[in-house]
C-alpha cells in the first residue's frame, strides 16, 4: 500500500470512519506485524503489540497531520510500541515461549529470524512489505543508503540459501 | 522476488490475527469524548487548564489498556516502575517533556505549551526527536527553538532540564548542549533539576499517578500536542473561548503588534539615516556642495578624501546603514532610502502606536481587518494566507485550523528568525563559558535564581 492510500484512509479515519480503520488494517496489518516481528521474536508478543498498535492508532488519530508521510506515521507508533514491549517483556519472569508455539507455521517468517540479523530483517520487511525505498529505509533507521543497499543484498542471499535448505 | 513476497504475504496472511473486537469497537478520538462512556477510575485533578470532561477520556483509554493487559494474560502482574527510564521536561520557552527509555534513548515526546506545539507539530521534525539518544534529541530541540527564536542567540539565558530519574547522569546531555552553546556563540547555560513522577503525572494533568508505566500508558493514548489534549473532552464553545485567547489574542496578537513595533522602530532608524544623508549632501565639505551637494552612496563612489568632519559624518553613515541591514534585511542605497522614508513620512504613527498600547480585547478583535488594512498599505505582508481570526465552528474545523497555523507559526517564526540564527558569531571558548558560569553565580548567587529572574524577565515582559 503506498503513502497516499494510506493518508487517505488515516484521514477517514481521523473523521470517526470505523470502516476505513478495518480497511487500513488490512492492507497495513501484515507489514506491522512483520515489522514488530522483527523486535519481539515471537508471534504471542507480536500479536498483543499489533493489536495495541492500533488501538492507538485510533487514539492517536487526532495528531495525524493529513497529507503528512502516512505510513513513517504508522511506523513510528510501530516501533515504540515495539520498543515499550520489550522493556515490558523484561520485567516479566522468564515465561519461555517458542517463535510459533500454537501459532500457524511460518517458514520465512522463522528462517528470517534464524538467519538474519535485526536489522537485515527490518530492511527486509521495510522494502519488501511497506515498499520504502533503500533511501528511505536509510532515513528510517538513521543509516547510510549503501548499507541499507548492500545489507539488502546480502540478507536475500542469506534467504535464499536458507529457504533452499529447508526445501 | 516476486515469487518470495507472494509466499510470504500468503504466510503472513494466516500468521496475521484478525483485528480484535476490542479494538475494532474502541471509540476514535477525533476531539471528541463518547458522553456515555463511565469513568472507572478516579483520581485526584488540577483543574488548572483542563475541565471536568478530561477525567471521562482517561478513564476511557485506561479502561482499553487494562482491558489489553487482561487479553494478553498478566492480569495480576502490572509492570513494577522501571527504574533507568525517565521523564526529563526541558524547558526553552517552548516546555517539552521528554519519555527516556533505560538505554537513554527518547521513545515519546510530548509538547508541555503551545510553543512547544509550534516545534514538534510536523511529522517530520518530531520523529527527528524520537529513537535518538537523549542528549541528541535536547540538542536538535533547542536547535530548533533557536531557529524559531524562542532561544535569543543575542542574549544571555539558560534551559533547564527538570528529571523523574532516580541515580540518572545527566552529565552527557548537559555537556552536549553546553557544546552547542559555546560551537554557536551563545552566552547560555544548562540547569538540572530533579522531579518525581507523581508530579509530572499532575503537570500531565493525568492527576497524581505514581509508577512511571502508568504515566506512559496514559500518555500514549493521548495526542502529544498540548492544544489537541487541551481540546479534549470540551464543548465547541470552549474551544472557541481557548483558541480565542491563545490564538487570536495569544501568539497572532504578539506576532501582529511585534510588526508594528518593528515597523515603528525600523521608520525611526530610518529617519535617522535619512537625516544623516542629508547632512552628508549639505555639508560644506560636500566636493559638490555648490550644485547641491551628493549623498553618502555617490560620495563612496568617487575616489576622494574627504575632510576629517566628514569623513566621521560618513562612518556614522556606514554604521547606521550596515546596522539597519542587520537589524531588518534590507540593504539600504540611495533610492530605497529615500522611498521608505516617504512611505514611512505618511504613517500614521500615533494610530500605530495607541494600537500597540490599546488593553481592550474587544478593541483589537475588531480593529484586526484594519491593523491588517494598514500593515499590508505600509507594505508589511503578514502572511496569513488563511483566516485564522475567525473562530472554529466545530471540532473537526478547530483540528485543522489548530494544525494550519502551528504549520505556519513555524514557517513565519523561522524567516523572521533567519539572519540572526544564520549570523556567524565567534566560538565561546570553555574559559570564557567557566568565566560566564562563574559571573552568574556572583551576581545571582545561584543558577536557580539566575532562571527565577529569566523566567520573571520574561512574564512581566508579557
Amino acid at each position: 500500500m503506498d503513502g497516499f492510500e494510506t493518508d487517505q484512509l488515516l484521514c477517514k479515519v481521523a473523521k470517526g470512519d470505523n470502516s476505513a480503520f478495518e480497511e487500513l488494517y488490512l492492507k497495513t496489518s501484515k507489514g506491522v506485524y512483520a515489522f514488530i516481528y522483527s523486535y519481539l521474536k515471537n508471534a504471542h508478543d507480536t500479536e498483543d503489540a499489533l493489536q495495541t498498535v492500533y488501538l492507538k492508532i485510533k487514539m492517536n488519530i487526532s495528531s495525524y497531520r493529513a497529507g503528512t508521510n502516512g505510513r513513517a506515521w504508522i511506523f513510528q507508533i510501530a516501533k515504540n510500541q515495539a520498543l515499550t514491549q520489550i522493556k515490558q517483556n523484561s520485567r516479566v519472569e522468564d515465561v519461555e515461549k517458542s517463535p510459533s508455539d500454537g501459532f500457524a507455521k511460518t517458514e520465512i517468517t522463522d528462517a528470517m529470524q534464524r538467519v538474519l540479523t535485526e536489522e537485515e530483517q527490518r530492511i527486509i520487511v521495510l522494502h519488501v512489505l511497506w515498499g520504502y525505498k533503500h533511501r528511505e529505509i536509510a532515513t528510517l533507521l538513521e543509516c547510510p543508503t549503501g548499507t541499507v543497499t548492500s545489507k539488502y543484498k546480502r540478507a536475500l542471499e542469506k534467504m535464499r540459501d536458507a529457504l533452499k535448505e529447508n526445501v | 522476488m516476486k515469487e518470495f513476497k507472494e509466499k510470504w504475504l500468503k504466510e503472513l496472511d494466516m500468521a496475521v490475527p484478525k483485528l480484535s473486537q476490542d479494538v475494532l469497537d474502541a471509540p476514535i478520538l477525533v476531539g471528541e469524548v463518547e458522553q456515555d462512556a463511565p469513568p472507572k477510575r478516579k483520581f485526584k485533578f488540577s483543574w488548572k487548564w483542563f475541565t471536568v470532561c478530561v477525567s471521562g477520556a482517561v478513564a476511557i483509554v485506561l479502561t482499553l489498556i487494562i482491558t489489553l493487559n487482561l487479553m494478553s494474560g498478566n492480569p495480576q502482574n502490572p509492570p513494577p516502575t522501571t527504574q533507568n527510564s525517565y521523564f526529563a521536561v526541558l524547558e526553552v520557552n517552548p516546555e517539552v517533556m521528554f519519555t527516556v527509555d533505560e538505554d537513554g534513548v527518547v521513545v515519546s515526546v510530548t509538547a508541555l505549551n503551545s510553543d512547544a506545539d509550534v516545534v514538534i507539530a510536523d511529522s517530520d521534525r518530531l520523529n527527528s526527536l524520537v529513537g535518538v539518544p537523549f542528549e541528541e534529541s535536547a540538542k536538535t530541540f533547542i536547535d530548533i527553538c533557536a531557529k524559531l527564536g524562542y532561544l535569543k542567540l543575542d542574549e544571555s539565558g539558560a534551559v533547564k532540564i527538570t528529571h523523574s530519574g532516580d541515580e540518572i547522569d545527566l552529565s552527557p546531555v548537559v555537556d552536549k548542549i553546553e557544546s552547542y552553546f559555546k560551537e554557536k556563540g551563545v552566552f547560555s547555560l544548562v540547569l538540572t533539576a530533579k522531579t518525581t513522577v507523581e508530579e509530572i503525572s499532575n503537570r500531565l494533568n493525568l492527576g497524581f499517578l505514581q509508577s512511571f508505566d502508568d504515566v506512559v500508558g496514559a500518555l500514549n493514548t493521548l495526542p502529544n500536542l498540548f492544544t489537541e489534549r487541551e481540546a479534549i473532552g470540551k464543548t465547541i464553545e470552549e474551544i472557541q473561548s481557548s483558541y480565542k485567547q491563545n490564538v487570536i489574542l495569544g501568539d497572532m496578537q504578539d506576532y501582529i503588534i511585534e510588526k508594528l513595533k518593528r515597523g515603528l522602530a525600523s521608520g525611526e532608524k530610518l529617519e535617522e539615516i535619512y537625516d544623516l544623508n542629508e547632512s552628508i549632501k549639505a555639508h560644506q565639505d560636500n566636493p559638490l556642495f555648490f550644485v547641491g551637494g551628493v549623498d553618502y552612496w555617490a560620495l563612496q563612489s568617487l575616489d576622494r578624501e574627504f575632510s576629517d568632519e566628514l569623513s566621521l559624518i560618513m562612518e556614522q553613515m556606514g554604521q547606521k546603514v550596515q546596522e539597519f541591514k542587520s537589524a531588518y534585511g534590507v540593504e539600504l542605497d540611495s533610492l530605497s532610502l529615500t522611498a521608505n522614508h516617504l512611505l514611512y513620512s505618511v504613517v500614521d504613527k500615533q494610530l500605530i502606536s495607541s494600537i500597540i498600547n490599546s488593553s481592550s480585547e474587544e478593541d483589537y478583535i475588531n480593529g484586526l481587518p484594519f491593523i491588517k488594512a494598514l500593515l499590508q498599505e505600509n507594505g508589511v505582508n503578514l502572511e496569513f494566507e488563511e483566516d485564522f481570526d475567525s473562530l472554529p465552528t466545530t471540532k473537526e474545523e478547530f483540528s485543522t485550523k489548530n494544525a494550519n497555523y502551528l504549520s505556519k507559526m513555524y514557517t513565519l517564526c523561522e524567516k523572521d528568525n533567519q539572519l540572526s540564527y544564520e549570523t556567524q558569531r565567534e566560538t565561546i571558548s570553555d574559559g570564557d563559558y567557566q568565566a560566564f558560569l562563574t559571573n552568574v553565580i556572583d551576581e545571582f548567587g545561584s543558577l536557580e535564581n539566575y532562571w527565577a529572574s529569566l523566567k520573571n524577565s520574561s512574564t512581566t515582559s508579557i
